[in-house]
């Protein structure tokens, strides 16, 4: 349970990380963490920070094994100040329990991940923030005011002052624990800054053709001063793979998903701009049912994993601007590898898409693995195309010396100071440890992995047939 | 700006535990106020002497070429000056071999006080030419020098359709810049300017380029978020060029309405109305008479002023204007044709900005607005203390927090910024809630907590700045 996150990966993998724990450890309090962080530099075992384990990158995952620590029963949720709207959260708590328990007090938890019900508010930290609602009201970073955590050292520390608008803030180390992947300490509880509770939160849903069809969408809306809540294209093949396991799930065909909130009357108004907007471009409302489903349906995007076991997500950021040419490079890159890919998209901000493409996979099959490929080379499109690929952790940080240049020394410079020796998820983002601790194989060049997955593109070239695992109307894409 | 060497330089001159709570303050204030009779003749040394040359940069190309100057990796013969500004140049940094050549970048406006420690010897950059400004016609976004000012870039994105999401919070003619590593404070009613900034383009100590962040996308999921950790403090870990920030489209309809407050009582109310109600704003400026008065001459101006910016469909603007004639009940006056003071043309703009410079600025209190009352009456107290008039400049948040400027009408003297600056954090400490940003301020604190963060961003400094260029440290 406690040796892989969300992404499937193949056993052969074993033979490069040890990826099942020494040992599990359930704190419930932060001295416990910090005796636990002592304990773990005598005894020279590593330490692996563990939230839901949503995670899709090998981030909560050892390499070398290790003492994992499950943070799940530090869910305290401590201070409420309804007037303030601030809320203070241990690590190990759910955020889809965080958002219910500020509705309940009239609060509004403006952002929340893909996998709320599951993520916790460390581990989503931990990954940089994004999700649902930062279209309009940005990264989670923009709405806490203060963290504590537990250095390398052992040392509890306050990351900023509660009391200050980080705006102007000096001295405030919040940002170096964002996008951290738990590589400088556990995080073990945030002051939330949450949102007044709207009026009205109505989700909408438009129907096109195909993807194609729907490609004008993100940019037309970032491009108007409307400001959505949340916008989502969703591709035809997911909808066909949700509706093997799901007969409820509508026919497949493209379908945008936006949110809206705020005043009724603000809400209202907008919904009419963005009939015409999307109504211009092609799409056609569907009903309230539809779009209330696919609402309720948010956190919930992979249930076709039950149809080979294995399912594999990557997730990556694109230029606005580019979205048309990043639809045509998946295209491309999924017919070379023979592959079914769904390709989801959500706005970040008005330029940012982040571009969520996922493939079934089957695991114990002798090519199944080679599918990995499809991460490899879908990340190179985000480069080439002004974007990035999101994640590093064990199995993507490859892409660390690309994504960053000349300015990777800064990057690792923040894991050096903060974890000189190396205890704390060792071996990730910034490098790649195996499991052996013996020169020249204890990592493994970025370059290496790299190329190894590019040998398995090549493979998965040379494969007689394609994966097809659904039907989609009107033939292949 | 200078803070981490300040703070770095305070805490090595007090180090003596003995004397350590005893001379601390005495130190600061000499420090900052230049009593070279209280503070040893060693630091009176250090504190006199100047930078050895200032270079004017026209490209990145120059920069890098002093990076690698001072780093050592290339002679002054690279520079390209005319023989005898090389000459100048050569003989000046020689001067200066015995210790660091550091680099150091002055920002544009600097409302509060320049940094303690002053530059010491090496190259002082102008970069005031490196003001290109490119607004992306396809996506909502810019690349902009770090000398380009924050009006020419509302002026170019409003003649390419656009409008940068964020704002100075007190009109002055700051350049983009100055948001990195000088006092300005951009944001906007629904984000602070970390929401609004992509990516930094800057040289590291070791004369490389280093792109940190991204400059057509957010940096999620890529690591550490390296420009929020170094915002306000970038010119100490590396010298930023250009940056890369996100702009919004601008709207059908944009406007600026103006309501008049008689008191701060009717003024806080309406502010918490407001940050409670999810309408959206562009920005909600705050300004008592006399802050009215200097950004917009002539017009009329209660006690206290809301400046709303408000955007958007006609329609949507339209309900808008009622819902919030509604939500800010108690205002006495409002006004629909004061035009926004952003939207002056860039000479009147600049006028402005010297006519609050004139005043002194001791730091920014930020508070939950039901403060407010108890803070306008802490701020006047302390405008009477020192015996000068106070002007306000401000902004509200949807978090539901005000930030002031209080702006003091006194000469800009360095005995009146540090008892102003004092008495704005002591402000601070009474007001539940209430932060105090300030040259002075985090010199000041001495919480555990806060000494243990900056111990922090000191060893990134001498990691990040291996090649002590930047800013670097300085020995006592």
């Amino acid at each position: 349970m406690h040796s892989h996150d969300f992404a499937s990966l193949p056993k052969i993998a074993l033979l490069q990380w040890k990826m099942i724990p020494d040992f599990v450890v359930v704190p419930k309090t932060v001295e416990e963490v910090s005796r636990l962080v002592e304990f773990a530099f005598e005894a020279g075992l590593p330490i692996i920070p563990r939230g839901g384990g949503s995670g899709l990158v090998g981030g909560a995952v050892p390499n070398r094994g290790g003492i994992l620590v499950d943070m799940r029963r530090m869910d305290r949720i401590g201070a409420v100040d309804p007037e303030r709207r601030l809320l203070t959260v241990q690590a190990g708590r759910a955020w889809k329990e965080i958002a219910d328990f500020a509705a309940a007090r009239g609060m509004f938890l403006p952002i929340a991940p893909l996998g709320a019900p599951a993520s916790t508010l460390g581990g989503w930290f931990a990954n940089g923030g994004v999700g649902i609602g930062s279209y309009k009201y940005g990264d989670a970073r923009d709405i806490v005011t203060d963290m504590q955590v537990v250095l390398p050292s052992g040392e509890a520390l306050r990351t900023a002052d509660g009391t200050v608008d980080l705006s102007v803030a000096f001295g405030n180390l919040n940002p170096a624990f964002f996008g951290s992947e738990g590589t400088i300490g556990l995080i073990i509880e945030a002051t939330l800054q949450l949102a007044p509770k709207p009026e009205a939160l109505v989700p909408l849903t438009y129907s096109f053709k195909d993807l194609w069809s729907a490609r004008e969408v993100p940019g037309t809306i970032a491009g108007s001063d409307l400001e959505p809540y949340n916008v989502a294209v969703m591709d035809p093949v997911h909808l066909a793979f949700m509706r093997t396991v799901r007969p409820e799930t509508p026919d497949p065909q493209a379908l945008v998903n936006v949110s809206l909130d705020g005043p009724k009357d603000e809400v209202a108004a907008a919904a009419a701009e963005l009939d015409a907007l999307l109504g211009g471009l092609g799409g056609k409302k569907l009903g309230e049912d539809v779009a209330k489903a696919q609402w309720d349906g948010r956190f919930d995007l992979y249930p076709a994993r039950r149809i080979t076991g294995g399912l594999v997500l990557t997730e990556t950021e694109f230029p606005t601007p580019a979205y048309v040419e990043m639809l045509r490079r998946a295209a491309r890159v999924a017919r070379r590898l023979r592959m079914q890919v769904a390709v989801n998209s959500f706005l970040v901000d008005r330029n940012t898409v982040a571009v969520n493409p996922y493939f079934l996979m089957e695991e114990d099959s002798p090519l199944g693995p080679t599918a990995l490929a499809f991460v490899k080379k879908f990340g190179d499109v985000a480069f080439a195309l002004g974007g990035h690929p999101e994640g590093l952790g064990l199995f993507t940080a490859f892409n660390f010396p690309k994504m960053h240049k000349g300015a990777t020394g800064i990057y690792e410079a923040v894991k050096t100071q903060l974890d000189p020796h190396r205890k704390v998820n060792p071996g990730k983002m910034t490098e790649v440890w195996t499991r052996y601790d013996l020169p020249i194989v204890n990592v493994i060049p970025p370059e290496i992995m790299g190329f190894g997955l590019d040998v398995a593109a090549f493979l998965r070239r040379l494969k007689p047939t394609s994966d097809r695992y659904v039907k989609i109307p009107g033939g292949p894409r | 700006m200078g803070l981490l060497v300040d703070r770095a330089f305070i805490d090595a001159a007090t180090s003596a535990p003995a004397l350590r709570e005893m001379i601390r303050e005495t130190l600061v204030e000499a420090l900052f106020t230049r009593n070279d009779r209280v503070l040893p003749r060693d630091i009176v040394a250090v504190l006199a002497r100047q930078p050895s040359i200032t270079v004017k940069v026209r490209s990145d190309t120059d920069v890098q070429k002093l990076v690698r100057v001072a780093n050592g990796q290339e002679s002054t013969i690279s520079l390209g000056l005319p023989a005898e500004d090389y000459h100048y140049a050569r003989r000046q940094l020689s001067v200066t071999k015995d210790r660091d050549i550091g680099v150091y970048l002055r920002p544009a406006v600097l409302t509060t006080h320049p940094w303690i420690v002053p530059p010491q010897g090496g190259i002082e950059v102008d970069v005031r030419e490196l003001s290109s400004i490119e607004v992306d016609g396809k996506g909502n976004r810019a690349l902009v020098g770090v000398g380009a000012r924050w009006k020419a870039v509302y002026d170019e994105a409003a003649r390419a359709g656009r409008v940068p999401p964020f704002f100075p919070l007190v009109p002055l003619d700051y350049a983009m810049g100055d948001a990195l590593y000088g006092d300005a404070i951009f944001q906007s009613y629904s984000g602070p300017f970390r929401r609004y900034l992509y990516g930094v383009r800057s040289f590291a100590s070791h004369g490389r380029k280093a792109r940190i962040g991204f400059e057509e996308v957010r940096d999620h999921g890529t690591g550490y978020d390296a420009l929020g950790l170094l915002q306000n403090s970038f010119s100490e870990f590396v010298v930023p060029v250009a940056v890369a920030v996100a702009m919004a489209p601008r709207a059908r309809m944009m406007k600026n309405w103006v309501y008049h407050f008689p008191d701060a009582a009717k003024l806080a109310g309406a502010l918490a109305k407001l940050t409670s109600s999810a309408r959206p704003v562009l920005y909600a400026n705050v300004y008592d008479a006399a802050g009215w008065a200097l950004v917009h001459p002539g017009a009329a101006g209660g006690p206290l002023v809301l400046e709303l910016g408000v955007a958007g469909a006609p329609t949507l603007v339209a309900a808008r204007e009622k819902a919030l004639d509604a939500l800010l009940a108690g205002f006495t006056a409002k006004s629909a044709d004061t035009p926004s003071p952003y939207d002056a043309d860039a000479r009147a703009y600049a006028r402005t900005s010297e006519r609050i410079l004139k005043h002194l600025f001791a730091g920014y209190l930020t508070a939950p607005a039901k403060s407010l009352p108890a803070l306008l009456g802490m701020l006047q107290e302390a405008g009477v203390a020192s015996g000068a008039k106070v002007a306000l400049f401000g902004a509200a948040r949807g978090t539901g927090t005000v930030s002031l400027a209080p702006a003091f009408e006194t000469p800009r003297e360095p005995a009146k910024f540090y008892s102003v600056s004092r008495r704005l954090w002591e402000i601070a400490q009474k007001l539940p809630g209430a932060s105090c940003n300030s040259r002075l301020a985090h010199l000041w604190s001495q919480d555990r907590m806060y000494r243990a963060r900056l111990v922090v961003l000191q060893r990134l400094k001498e990691d990040i700045d291996s090649a002590r260029v930047v800013e670097p440290t300085v020995p006592l």
